[in-house]
């Protein structure tokens, strides 16, 4: 009995960690795949290490899309839904304290709110892929001077990854 | 065949009436414990460890993330598979202390993984999933160490949680309670109980901090726990639940006498809090009066809300001194060291808080040592004195 528990116990913290990495290679079976662009970063210091650090144009957007009947605080979790855009690229629809049904063409990303822009009433979030890992000694080429369009795989639990920068 | 098999089979022998007992201590006796070098050995795994380790940890950015999942794995099952061997067939401590290496490997495997496949966390949610994996070898193995293992990533977590998302993360802290206190009230220890109670502690802060709330809330939680720790059918090893309680009070009393001034009237309060602390506080002191030691009231006093009235940092000071004097008089009148010790205690950091809140902006400074030294010096004199006097068996 003892050891029946004990058997149970490990092989959930085996197949937790399992899960985890499972669960980023089934994106490419079951993802949706969107592009976004990126803002263009100041290169002074793009470089930290072997990866180079991102921001989207989607990761800021007018107050008015907030659906929240109150204003987001730092940390919380912002439901944003993008929809592609004449250029191919995607644009934000709304963004929601919770995550709500997506029309057909809509992906909902999870993202965290970071801080608002009064001067411009703007919101900005975080959707947690500002760093795309590049191989080492290939950093030179990557100047991240003007903006870029990110490939971007969104699977139906709400994971996400890149996949390439053009 | 060894000794360890053989102790198990001569007792069959022993059952079936093949041997005697005394034929079997016999036989036992002509296979004494090899004692081999267990300390070489140990050390020999580990370097070997360590070498692998540092290998590894040199290598890591240039593994592909498949192989690291694999070494995760790897040593995680290793871990606990040698683990659960070394606690069966040869010694318990060796045992768990791989089998909490494992919990540490499983624990930095979610954090690794989670670096590696860019997972991003909204809450404490890691450190759910790692003291879940704590709290499940603790049912299994029932042992302390794992109960440690476990209030420590609990802690750790609430802690984090805090610093990071300011938020109190409520399932770890019903794990906290309903697990752990659980555990804790079936068969517990009084270091455990002691650990717990520091742990409470400091979740305690997280959560009235992390939700912006003023810090007299803590009151409140600290009375909760010393009413816990006196119920009148709790078991004896939560009693360690009243002494973490009171000195936390006294604590936050302390810091009272600092901190609130005469404009302490301005501190914003609510009024659910003094209906709660009200309930509690009258609840506490029927539960000290149904007490076989009449004396535990002394310890309440210190729960006495004094921000609200003004002048509360002279009121802290009254109250650090109630309760020193409480338990002075009641351990001369009982001849109970404990107590006289105890409220020596307190008295001399209350007089000690009260100097230094007094005499700090009037006094030269060399003056102000000098004279709260010899101050302490006489006061330490006569209280030693009479404690003597206790533990004498005199009266005084």
């Amino acid at each position: 009995m003892k050891w029946t528990l004990f058997y149970v116990v490990v092989s959930l913290q085996a197949l937790f960690l399992i899960g985890m990495s499972a669960s980023y290679y089934a994106m490419d079976r079951w993802g949706e795949t969107i592009y976004l662009e990126t803002e263009p970063i100041d290169p002074r210091d793009p470089f930290y290490g072997d990866y180079v650090t991102l921001r989207y144009d989607i990761e800021s957007f007018p107050a008015e899309l907030w659906q929240g009947s109150e204003d987001p605080e730092r940390g919380d979790m912002v439901f944003v839904t993008v929809e592609e855009g004449e250029d191919g690229k995607y644009e934000v629809v709304q963004a929601a304290p919770a995550s709500s049904a997506t029309e057909e063409g809509q992906v909902e990303l999870k993202a965290k709110y970071d801080w608002s822009d009064m001067s411009q009433n703007n919101l900005h979030v975080n959707i947690g892929l500002d760093r795309y890992f590049i191989e080492e000694d290939t950093g030179d080429s990557f100047e991240q001077v003007e903006s870029r369009v990110v490939e971007i795989v969104v699977a139906p639990w709400g994971q996400k990854k890149i996949t390439s920068i053009d | 065949m060894n000794r360890g098999q053989l102790e198990k089979e001569s007792e069959r022998w022993v059952k079936d009436g093949v041997i005697t007992s005394g034929q079997r201590v016999q036989i036992l006796k002509r296979y004494e414990k090899k004692t081999g070098h267990p300390v070489l050995l140990t050390f020999a795994a580990l370097f070997i460890g360590l070498g692998f380790l540092t290998f590894i940890a040199s290598n890591w950015s240039a593994l592909s993330d498949l192989v690291k999942m694999a070494i995760i794995l790897f040593f995680l099952l290793v871990f606990y598979g040698t683990g659960a061997m070394l606690y069966q067939r040869r010694s318990k401590p060796v045992g768990l202390s791989f089998i909490i290496i494992a919990l540490c490997v499983f624990g930095a495997g979610i954090f690794l993984t989670g670096q590696m496949y860019h997972f991003t966390s909204f809450s404490a949610f890691p450190f759910l999933i790692w003291s879940l994996a704590g709290f499940g070898l603790l049912l299994v193995f029932k042992e302390s160490i794992l109960f440690l293992a476990t209030l420590v990533i609990v802690t750790a977590g609430q802690i984090y949680s805090g610093s990071t998302y300011q938020d109190f993360y409520i399932p770890l802290g019903l794990l906290f309670v309903a697990g752990l206190g659980w555990v804790l009230y079936k068969n517990g220890n009084r270091l455990l109980t002691g650990l717990f109670a520091i742990s409470y502690v400091i979740q305690s802060m997280v959560f009235v901090f992390s939700y912006g709330w003023s810090y007299y809330w803590l009151i409140l939680l600290f009375l909760a726990l010393y009413i816990v720790s006196h119920l009148p059918y709790g078991q004896l090893h939560l009693k360690t639940f009243g002494s973490i309680a009171v000195l936390s009070i006294f604590t936050l009393n302390l810091f009272q006498v600092f901190l609130l001034g005469y404009e302490s009237e301005d501190v914003e309060y609510s009024n659910f809090f003094f209906l709660a602390w009200s309930i509690l506080f009258m609840y506490a002191v029927i539960q000290s009066a149904m007490e076989s030691t009449k004396f535990n009231w002394i310890d309440l006093v210190l729960f006495i809300p004094v921000f609200r009235i003004g002048a509360g940092d002279l009121l802290s000071l009254l109250l650090m001194f109630a309760y020193s004097l409480g338990w002075l008089l009641a351990g001369y009148r009982k001849e109970q060291p404990e107590w006289v010790m105890k409220g020596t205690l307190a008295f001399l950091i209350t007089t000690f808080v009260a100097y230094f809140q007094l005499a700090w902006a009037f006094m030269d400074r060399s003056i102000f040592f000098f004279t709260g030294g010899i101050l302490l010096f006489i006061l330490s004199y006569f209280l030693e004195k009479k404690r003597r006097q206790v533990k004498g068996g005199e009266p005084s």
